[in-house]
């Protein structure tokens, strides 16, 4: 798993991960997934490489609530421990 | 699909027998276009029975859907009453997301159709997307492969 030095970087980060995937070059803390072109197929795919690189796991009930970089920033932070990203 | 959401995959590949009948073809005495899409369903249906993998069960115990989401033909020849087809199917790409099924038609040696056919996963019960399950997966992948 990524060591994270502070909250920023995982946002960072996470913003890269969603870019790279949705081949878009800005993604705004509070924009809205779909007002962005990502769709929920799109979506899918942003979860399961979050998962990948951070060990996390979502449910089906969370698949949905990933519907922007500061949600899914939210979601993932509730699953790291807290030695990890919380710390900054 | 973006490029990072590839994987390398090996697909095993179905071969779907199919007889045209009359009903299948047009005013034009050709195969209809629309048509060719139940032989790619029929194809994807019976690779995946074949390596274990039910639809009508998978439906009733999940209660997930594949729906097809995306689809791509070409048409190179038409085929006509009575022909012999040979379809050919197998996964030319994967993600968690959705999976491509590519595939060809052909009658003996002629190709007369390619295809690109995507499918998602989605609850019956919300319209939700889902993730592909790793059964479908791991029914059509060669072992060892997955996304």
């Amino acid at each position: 798993m990524p060591q994270h030095t502070s909250k920023n970087s995982l946002k960072e980060e996470l913003r890269s991960l969603i870019a790279e995937i949705a081949e878009i070059d800005a993604i705004p803390d509070d924009a809205a997934f779909k007002d962005l072109g990502i769709d929920s197929m799109m979506g899918v795919e942003i979860v399961a490489a979050i998962e990948r690189q951070y060990h996390v796991k979502f449910s089906d009930a969370e698949l949905s609530q990933v519907t922007t970089l500061n949600r899914s920033y939210e979601l993932v932070i509730e699953k790291l421990p807290q030695t990890s990203a919380a710390a900054g | 699909m973006s490029a990072a959401a590839l994987h390398a995959l090996q697909s095993r590949r179905g071969h779907h027998t199919v007889r045209v009948l009359y009903h299948d073809t047009d005013k034009a005495r050709v195969v209809h276009h629309a048509t060719y899409f139940r032989y790619l369903e029929g194809a994807r249906l019976e690779l995946w029975r074949e390596h274990g993998f039910s639809y009508d069960l998978f439906e009733k115990e999940t209660g997930l859907g594949l729906p097809v989401v995306e689809t791509h033909m070409r048409y190179h020849a038409a085929a006509r009453f009575d022909d012999l087809l040979v379809v050919t199917t197998w996964v030319g790409a994967a993600t968690r997301a959705s999976v491509w099924f590519h595939a060809e038609i052909r009658r003996d040696e002629s190709l007369l159709v390619m295809a690109k056919v995507r499918l998602a996963c989605a609850s019956f019960d919300d319209g939700q997307i889902r993730r592909v399950p790793v059964a479908l997966l791991d029914a059509c992948l060669e072992p060892g492969y997955t996304v």
